[in-house]
């Protein structure tokens, strides 16, 4: 039991939890609008492949490659929200809208197999794989980046929901959706908002994601049953519940990583959101009604 | 200011309101009244588009607005409280307010004025600002539900059912407020209705329905006289 080992992990898997949540946030806003989107995972893998393309074909630094995925992943994300997904919403079809993000997902899984084969990628860059110390902690600035992303997009959506028209909208739909048509609120503009939104927190999570770490044309699953987790220990209805999770949810990957080895990490990881899904839906932050 | 022509609503097959046929001009204050079961709320559904009707017609401004979505609708100007308030549970008192701002480009730019008014209208819901709105008690929300209607600067106002569940002493307050706002604000107002002679005392006209159709319209003062409105509500002569 090396404490300062323990420490050090433990601090990283807070900038990771933090980070982590940032992908939680999305599929939150699916679930409070009662939808579960199975392709968001492979949303952010693309986001990573893509940046990956213009890393690899024009040079293009993958923070800088943003400006073009990001933008790209929100238009497929409304395209697909606007033709397939709203009218099977509107109509209250979640289960069609699961399948549909189901096969959405393989499609994409299976697309970039093809085109970029199975082999491990990466969006590493030479300036963020160094670390600095304070103290006795050891932290590398690709997690800390990561981390601060995590919170300016927090942040935005925070502001987003509480101080803009269109933010109080979007939450006004779930807690009762008639009413807010009573107020002018058309629901398919919400669940644009709600896609968009995802998309982009994806698509920042996707790239972030690639410089920092290995992927994988199957890294999609993990970053749809990671968030999960994340969600179902804190439960719904706020961007703080959300965040908290995703730090849990990195504490318990990163220290199971240390205790049980890397093999077993992520099997710990979606056992324990089974087991909240089977006993605890509502998280654990909320309480029982 | 809005037209209501042989209007007939169905669930399915079962048909709920026969050829209802009633007007309400500007400034005027209008009551719908009738039992529970009546087909008030049926009514009020279809003229904010939450229900299409099978024949007939609603005209709203001269516009016919009976084959548009309900926020299409609301943006023209017509503002409801609707039955059991629907207000947002997980809002608080102000973002419910602000809610009601949303439908006009208009009501939202004169956002900070019109809180103003309706929490000098109802000063209990400035204490409560930031509370959330399923804390507050009957009458409170009521007032919430009412202030929300107002925020988008109505030209219509529609009234469902705005005394249900209150104690006697908040439904003269909230007819009070109603009557105010008619007289004095000069805003249109159609209220629905099952407290009969409260709701004939404020308004100009009346429209009683049974059984989804229309038995009984006219001036209001008349319509407290008749013989027939005594015995049916308000326990005989």
């Amino acid at each position: 039991m090396n404490w300062l080992v323990i420490l050090n992990l433990s601090f990283r898997a807070l900038l990771f939890g933090g980070f982590l949540s940032l992908a939680a946030c999305g599929l939150s806003l699916a679930f409070q609008l009662g939808f579960i989107n199975a392709a968001h995972g492979d949303m952010a893998v693309l986001a990573a492949y893509l940046s990956w393309t213009l890393l690899t074909i024009f040079g293009i630094d993958p923070f800088i490659s943003l400006i073009i995925v990001a933008p790209l992943i929100v238009t497929i994300g409304f395209a697909l929200q606007k033709f397939l997904l709203n009218r099977f919403l509107l109509r209250g079809q979640m289960d069609t809208v699961l399948i549909i993000t189901f096969s959405i997902g393989m499609i994409i899984r299976n697309a970039i197999q093809l085109i970029f084969f199975a082999d491990p990628r990466s969006l590493a860059q030479p300036y963020i794989l160094q670390g600095f110390s304070i103290g006795f902690l050891n932290i590398p600035f690709a997690y800390l980046i990561n981390f601060i992303f995590a919170l300016m997009m927090f942040t935005i959506l925070h502001l987003f929901f509480v101080k803009t028209f269109a933010g109080r909208a979007f939450r006004a739909v779930p807690q009762d959706c008639e009413a807010a048509m009573m107020f002018g609120v058309k629901p398919e503009v919400a669940y644009m908002y709600g896609m968009g939104i995802m998309a982009l927190t994806q698509a920042v999570f996707g790239v972030l994601m690639g410089v920092t770490y290995v992927f994988f044309p199957t890294s999609g699953m993990t970053y749809l049953l990671l968030p999960l987790g994340a969600i179902m220990l804190a439960g719904l209805g706020s961007l703080k519940k959300t965040f908290i999770g995703g730090l849990i949810m990195g504490e318990i990957l990163i220290l199971s990583g240390y205790f049980f080895g890397s093999e077993y990490q992520y099997i710990i990881c979606h056992l324990i959101t089974l087991i909240l899904i089977l006993f605890r839906p509502e998280g654990l932050l909320t309480r029982r009604s | 200011m809005l037209e209501v022509n042989q209007l007939c609503v169905s669930y399915g097959e079962l048909q709920v309101l026969f050829n209802i046929s009633l007007f309400v001009k500007k400034g005027e204050l209008v009551a719908l009244l009738g039992p529970n079961g009546a087909g008030k709320t049926t009514f009020t559904k279809a003229v904010i588009g939450l229900l299409k009707p099978k024949t007939g017609s609603i005209f709203f401004l001269g516009k016919r607005i009976d084959n548009l979505p309900t926020p299409d609708i609301v943006k023209m100007g017509v503002a409801i409280v609707p039955e059991g308030r629907r207000l947002f549970p997980l809002m608080t008192v102000k973002e419910n307010l602000l809610m009601g701002a949303y439908a006009s480009r208009e009501a939202r730019k004169k956002t900070k004025d019109t809180l103003d008014r309706v929490y000098n209208l109802f000063p209990r819901l400035k204490e409560r600002e930031n509370q959330l709105a399923k804390t507050l008690s009957g009458g409170e929300q009521q007032m919430l539900a009412i202030g929300r209607a107002l925020m988008s600067l109505p030209k219509l106002l529609i009234l469902d059912e705005p005394s249900l569940g209150l104690a006697p002493n908040l439904v003269s307050d909230v007819l009070d407020v109603i009557e105010k706002l008619n007289k004095d604000d000069g805003l249109t107002i159609l209220l629905i209705e099952q407290n009969v002679r409260a709701a004939l005392q404020i308004a100009d006209r009346g429209y009683v329905i049974e059984n989804g159709r229309v038995v009984l319209e006219g001036e209001a003062g008349e319509m407290l006289k008749e013989e027939y409105i005594r015995k049916a509500y308000m326990g005989g002569a």
